[in-house]
């Protein structure tokens, strides 16, 4: 398992093309940080920039599609089983990794040095990204065992585009201090407990799809 | 003698193609060459015993052991070739020495890099810079390198220049030394299988026609090339198939030796292994 890891691993930051794909959509995201130091840029970045962590499994799928890579892969002593979970690990541990190490000092920088809203509702913000790109993961992973990268792309897209309205009527609709008041701890366990079901069911459908696709 | 894979009634159903009731035991230590005509089911077949495609069996045993319930144990001593590297071409040999090493329990890295060394391969050079020889001397150095005992061999060969060929049927050769070891080998370049081939296992039209040694077959079969009388004579449970040709007719026999010593003055050559397929598959059975 530890070696699909690697090998997904290398194929998303080693290769030239895929690399510069994932610095132009950080650029863009710091670019965002610098010019805009409101509340509404920090939410957008904190819960848009955990969602390329699916782009490990689009790139070693894309990578995987072109070389055939599938047919040594169901050579190796693996069971298809654990092919699927790797994936879903590599995607949750690079989830994490832009988490920690991204998504939480920007948090850190609007709420330490811009000043924008309270630690506490930083907290929460960053939660929720939290929480959103894991129930991200679990959506697009399906559209990308099922469909394959492309189509699986179009998926991703998708969601992303239905993320961003949402996000632009609840803009609209409610104001900023009026979604922080809601119960926030409830809305986190809630969303974390929906969170982990859905990756679970993910997870067993795409096992199903990749199951059935080498059957 | 010890069985390395042992099928019995081995199915796999397409739409469009069945390959059916494949019966075979490969015995340890032999090297097997599977031929047979384009779709014919040299593929499928292995694809099914290797568990790539889903298929259904009454028995498939590698080394003893059943490959459902094993299946993770059996892969440990697989190391399977096919036409073209499924790797990667940004990989590089080092790269993929990484993934290996945590992909096979027996992973040895000295001795890669000793293959490597030997085949002339680079170790930090992507593959995409590699020629077809050297990716496919790459493929080699990787299924020697984690102990495997059974070497598959899909189409391996095919499009290589007779050279590469060559030493790759040293290298097969070398890996057979040791009596553990077996190897399959699904070819179109049946002139390999001839150098090297302990057995023949004929696949055509989804079915295996038959197995057998390949000693047998060069000592059994024979092709005589006569006329018509010639044909009329010779007794129908000798003759496998005749080719019909405009001022003559090619005849595959088997009992060659007795044929032989009733027609003490008729010329009957040993066929290769590509004539005893196109007899199979383009000639006519004698009828009673």
């Amino acid at each position: 398992m530890l070696g699909i890891m690697i090998k997904d691993c290398y194929e998303s930051f080693f290769i030239k093309k895929n690399l510069i794909g994932m610095i132009i959509s950080s650029l863009c995201l710091i670019a965002i940080l610098i010019l805009m130091k409101s509340i509404y840029s920090m939410i957008l970045i904190v819960v848009a920039f955990p969602m390329i962590g699916i782009s490990i499994l689009q790139y070693s799928m894309e990578q995987d599609e072109i070389s055939k890579y599938d047919k040594i892969l169901l050579t190796f002593p693996i069971t298809k089983e654990q092919i699927v979970q790797a994936k879903f690990i590599s995607t949750i541990l690079f989830t994490l990794f832009v988490q920690l190490c991204l998504s939480l000092p920007i948090v850190c920088l609007f709420t330490g040095v811009y000043h924008v809203t309270s630690v506490q509702n930083s907290f929460f913000i960053w939660m929720l990204g939290f929480i959103l790109s894991f129930i991200m993961n679990s959506l697009t992973s399906i559209g990308f065992f099922w469909l394959g990268s492309k189509k699986g792309t179009v998926v991703y897209m998708i969601f992303v585009i239905t993320f961003s309205f949402a996000y632009i009527i609840l803009h609209f609709a409610f104001t900023v201090d009026y979604l922080l008041s809601l119960p926030m701890y409830v809305i986190i366990i809630i969303g974390s407990i929906l969170a982990i079901i859905l990756n679970i069911i993910s997870y067993l459908i795409c096992v199903s799809i990749y199951k059935r696709k080498h059957s | 003698m010890d069985n390395a894979i042992e099928i019995k009634n081995l199915t796999k159903k397409y739409k469009d193609f069945i390959l059916e009731d494949i019966s075979i035991n490969i015995p340890k230590g032999t090297i097997v060459g599977i031929v047979g005509e384009n779709g014919a089911g040299k593929s499928t077949f292995i694809n099914a015993i290797l568990g790539i495609v889903q298929s259904q069996y009454q028995k498939l045993s590698y080394f003893g052991k059943d490959f459902h319930q094993y299946e993770k144990e059996i892969k440990e001593d697989l190391a399977v070739i096919f036409e073209t590297s499924h790797y990667d071409v940004e990989l590089t040999a080092q790269w993929i020495d990484r993934i290996l090493s945590h992909t096979y329990r027996n992973w040895n890295h000295e001795l890669y890099l000793k293959y490597l060394k030997q085949f002339d391969i680079p170790y930090h050079k992507k593959l995409k810079f590699f020629s077809r020889g050297m990716k496919m001397k790459l493929e080699f150095a990787i299924a020697f390198s984690h102990d495997a005992k059974l070497l598959i061999l899909d189409e391996a060969t095919s499009g290589l220049d007779p050279i590469i060929r060559d030493e790759i049927l040293d290298l097969i050769r070398d890996f057979t030394e040791d009596e553990n070891h077996t190897v399959i080998m699904s070819s179109h370049i049946t002139s390999d299988l001839d150098k090297i081939a302990d057995y023949i296992v004929y696949i055509h039209q989804g079915k295996c026609l038959f197995m057998q040694t390949y000693d047998d077959m060069k000592e059994n079969y024979g092709i005589i090339h006569g006329n018509q009388n010639l044909l009329d004579t010779l007794s129908h449970d000798d003759i496998v198939s005749y080719i019909t040709e405009p001022y003559s007719v090619s005849i595959l026999i088997q009992n060659r030796q007795q044929i032989q010593e009733i027609f003490k003055d008729l010329e009957i050559s040993r066929p290769t292994i590509e004539e005893i397929m196109l007899f199979y598959a383009k000639g006519v059975k004698k009828q009673c």
